[in-house]
């Protein structure tokens, strides 16, 4: 496909016609694969047991009567590139909420930037709403912290061992603190869950925490919770961006072995 | 229901506002667009300045009563309310009275207060990360085997004695740490990626309404 007459007119932005059309074709098999699953074909979804392990993190702190911590990173909701981790961590967190409530647990959680914080609260305030527990809301268990990374840390951590967290679930963007309140979190022997797609920070969680979503996996948390065919049928556009990826990257490979940089151009465009 | 609680229009909000971001990356809209968007970037600004009103609400509720009801620890609340007030005040913009962000009295704060903080806790992860790796490191199934030698070898490569001792360890490291590491840092990154690409397209659709009241 020539592309040069609407590059020559300017219409499409050079540089950024490869990632419109990955774009397009992720979109249009999201909006497919949705309507398959509102149609009541329901694909497999392998078991992340992370995510399941939710459940047990906080039936476990019911059961010690200490509270359940949740938090969803430091990123800002309007971040382009961090701000889905957050939006992750916020479904994470509604989910977290409906359960506290329903099984009576204290939920406490830490907050770092402040334009999520009243997002964070509604999360809260309308789980228990849902479970007609409003009666045990408790705004002051919404907690802002700092909006100085470090400051949020020792906020955090002082909480955890001030409160005695039984639970501690982290799902967003953490940076330099995600060790520091993991470990802490152990300490206090709570059971946790954390997941980020930082790369850098995943090898912190991995280790000091007992369930990890590595990726890909927090983005998939909001579907797989819900239990909505429609939105686990959303999940299987991943995998066709992945078999476009991996099937690109095998012919720009081999295409390259033959001296032919097709596909390095291709995505220039 | 009320119309205000109705979740149609954050919705709605979102949708419109994302699309006004999206758009015009793509294609060229002509300038009225892209002023269009400028000036939705800087209402996040002041969206985000506003919240600040949000954020000492909270922690007024949360640290005035620790402090009158001479609660566990209620001298830190005083200290932090103090601290708090203390800054705002001091980051006033009157240069004549020596305030400001630039002015003698924030800097000072700044540079003996909250600068060292910054760096004693940074430096606390050393520790941490010591401790945590006295957990990892055990050889319980073939994964934690890897990782343990995996580990070993590049604190060996970054230690000045391990490359002194075993000169080969600085290019086994380094292939460790360039090759199967960053493969896997791409893959990862890839998979985030397009996680991150579907769950904004369920948000533009709708569908992911994680963060709006829970979903309902």
């Amino acid at each position: 496909m020539d592309i040069t007459p609407l590059l020559s007119q300017q219409i499409l932005k050079s540089g950024r016609v490869s990632g419109m059309v990955f774009l397009l074709i992720i979109a249009a098999s999201t909006a497919y694969f949705i309507r398959r699953g509102k149609a009541g074909k329901v694909p497999y979804l392998r078991k992340v047991p992370g995510l399941d392990a939710i459940d047990e993190a906080i039936g476990r702190a019911t059961e010690m009567g200490r509270p359940v911590f949740c938090s969803h990173g430091i990123a800002s909701i309007a971040d382009a590139t961090y701000g889905p981790q957050t939006i992750a961590g916020l479904s994470v967190l509604g989910y977290v909420a409906q359960l506290c409530a329903r099984y009576g647990v204290r939920l406490i959680v830490p907050v770092r930037q402040l334009v999520v914080y009243p997002i964070a609260r509604e999360i809260v305030e309308n789980a228990y709403r849902m479970e007609g527990k409003l009666d045990q809301f408790r705004v002051e268990d919404i907690v802002y912290l700092s909006g100085w990374q470090f400051g949020y840390s020792m906020g955090y951590m002082s909480l955890m061992r001030r409160e005695k967290a039984g639970a501690n679930i982290m799902v967003g963007g953490y940076w330099a603190e995600s060790l520091q309140l993991a470990e802490v979190g152990y300490m206090v022997g709570a059971m946790q869950v954390s997941g980020t797609a930082n790369t850098h920070q995943i090898p912190f969680f991995v280790v000091a925490t007992d369930y990890t979503l590595i990726g890909e996996e927090i983005y998939a948390a909001g579907a797989y919770l819900s239990k909505d065919p429609a939105m686990i049928g959303s999940i299987v556009a991943q995998d066709i961006g992945k078999y476009v990826s991996i099937a690109l990257i095998l012919l720009g490979f081999v295409l390259l072995i033959f001296g032919n940089d097709y596909i390095i151009q291709m995505l220039r465009w | 229901m009320s119309l205000l609680r109705r979740v149609e229009i954050p919705i709605a909000i979102t949708i419109i506002f994302a699309l006004i971001q999206v758009i015009p990356y793509f294609v060229n809209m002509g300038p009225a667009v892209e002023a269009t968007q400028d000036k939705v970037v800087r209402w996040t600004l002041i969206v985000s300045t506003g919240a600040l009103l949000v954020g000492l609400t909270s922690l007024l509720l949360i640290h005035v009563p620790r402090v009158t009801r001479r609660r566990t620890h209620w001298e830190y609340s005083l200290l932090l309310i103090a601290f708090m007030f203390l800054m705002t005040i001091i980051g006033l913009p009157f240069p004549e009275l020596n305030l400001g962000l630039t002015g003698y009295w924030f800097s000072f704060f700044y540079n003996n207060v909250l600068t060292p903080l910054s760096a004693s806790l940074y430096a606390i992860l050393a520790f941490y990360i010591t401790s945590a790796a006295y957990r990892a490191f055990k050889a319980r199934s073939l994964e934690a085997a890897l990782l343990l030698i995996s580990g070993t070898i590049l604190v060996l490569r970054n230690a000045p004695l391990g490359t002194f001792l075993i000169p080969q360890i600085a290019d086994l490291g380094d292939w460790i740490f360039n090759i199967p590491n960053m493969a896997v840092n791409r893959a990862i990154m890839i998979g985030g990626g397009l996680g991150a690409m579907v769950l904004g397209i369920r948000v533009l659709l709708g569908y992911e309404r994680g963060y709006l009241r829970g979903g309902e």
